[in-house]
């Protein structure tokens, strides 16, 4: 069945990563982060809490999913999936649907670190419109991730969701 | 919620999925606790083990632990040729999503016991 530790686990780290953002007196690049952070470790909770593949399918799904920053992102985009990953796929699919602040979600889980010095980082300097800036000097967090009430809103409601869905197959 | 009900719900909620055409599902060993689905899906490739179920804990959404075999129909049909049992669940199975396609199936595995049947003779 599922590796239910490991997603308690993860659930653990997510909440922990939204505590830290709600600490007073932080920048707002650092409570992005943390939330992003929080989504990610939700995400793969969810995942490691609901889904086990077949024997063999784990470096696959792994590599499309466990390991990825944005998980929805990839497992999204893909046009061609193996088996294995198609179903956890789908399995995340609909647990999106019926998620009310499913496009704040996906446009947090695709803000993901990057090595292009022009995309947008939470902990890098990196390029805007041919200058050097800083995550701390960055004004554009909105237009870029959305406004910060709705990323912590979408974060509370996944955290809650994942929860719930972790109690369930924990008593089982 | 009845089981058959939320069977019907889960397959409902796949057969809409964005971007997943789905041919037809089965329930299988309807007497088991767990959820036992056979679908059909044409996006898959091709998979030497279909008859494998991959497992879904039980959710919110879907109470029960779902085994789910899932697999294109090449493969599906080559599983159903070489799995007896997987051929008996079929043929005793309810289809409960797009009824022809499935008991066409259903035949093929009906086939493959009789003919299993006569080799035992």
């Amino acid at each position: 069945m599922s590796d239910i530790k490991r997603a308690d686990a993860f659930l653990r780290q997510a909440n922990a990563d939204q505590a830290a953002s709600l600490a007073s007196g932080i920048p707002e690049f650092v409570a992005r982060y943390l939330l992003q952070q929080a989504c990610e470790k939700a995400l793969k909770a969810f995942g490691y809490a609901k889904y086990t593949g077949r024997p063999g399918d784990g470096a696959q799904i792994d590599a499309y999913f466990f390991n990825r920053h944005d998980p929805i992102a990839k497992i999204s985009s893909a046009e061609v999936l193996p088996n294995g990953v198609h179903l956890l796929r789908r399995e995340l699919a609909r647990f999106l649907a019926e998620f009310p602040e499913r496009v704040a979600l996906e446009r947090i889980d695709a803000t993901t670190p990057s090595t292009n010095m022009n995309a947008v980082s939470y902990r890098y300097p990196f390029m805007v419109d041919g200058a050097w800036t800083t995550p701390e000097e960055f004004t554009g967090w909105t237009p870029y991730q959305g406004g910060l009430g709705q990323v912590r809103t979408a974060t509370k409601k996944l955290l809650a969701r994942v929860h719930d869905e972790v109690s369930l197959v924990k008593r089982r | 919620m009845e089981k058959k009900q939320a069977v019907q719900e889960l397959v409902d909620a796949h057969a809409n999925l964005r971007d997943e055409e789905m041919a037809t599902a089965i329930w299988i060993r309807q007497g088991d606790t767990p959820v036992w689905l056979v679908e059909v899906l044409p996006g898959f490739t091709d998979d030497d083990r279909a008859e494998e179920p991959t497992v879904m804990a039980a959710g919110k959404s879907f109470k029960f632990d779902l085994y789910l075999i899932a697999a294109n129909e090449k493969s599906l049909r080559a599983a159903i040729q070489r799995d007896t049992a997987l051929a008996k669940w079929i043929v005793e199975g309810q289809v409960v999503f797009n009824s022809e396609k499935g008991k066409e199936l259903q035949g093929l595995a009906e086939q493959c016991l009789e003919a299993a049947a006569v080799r035992h003779v």
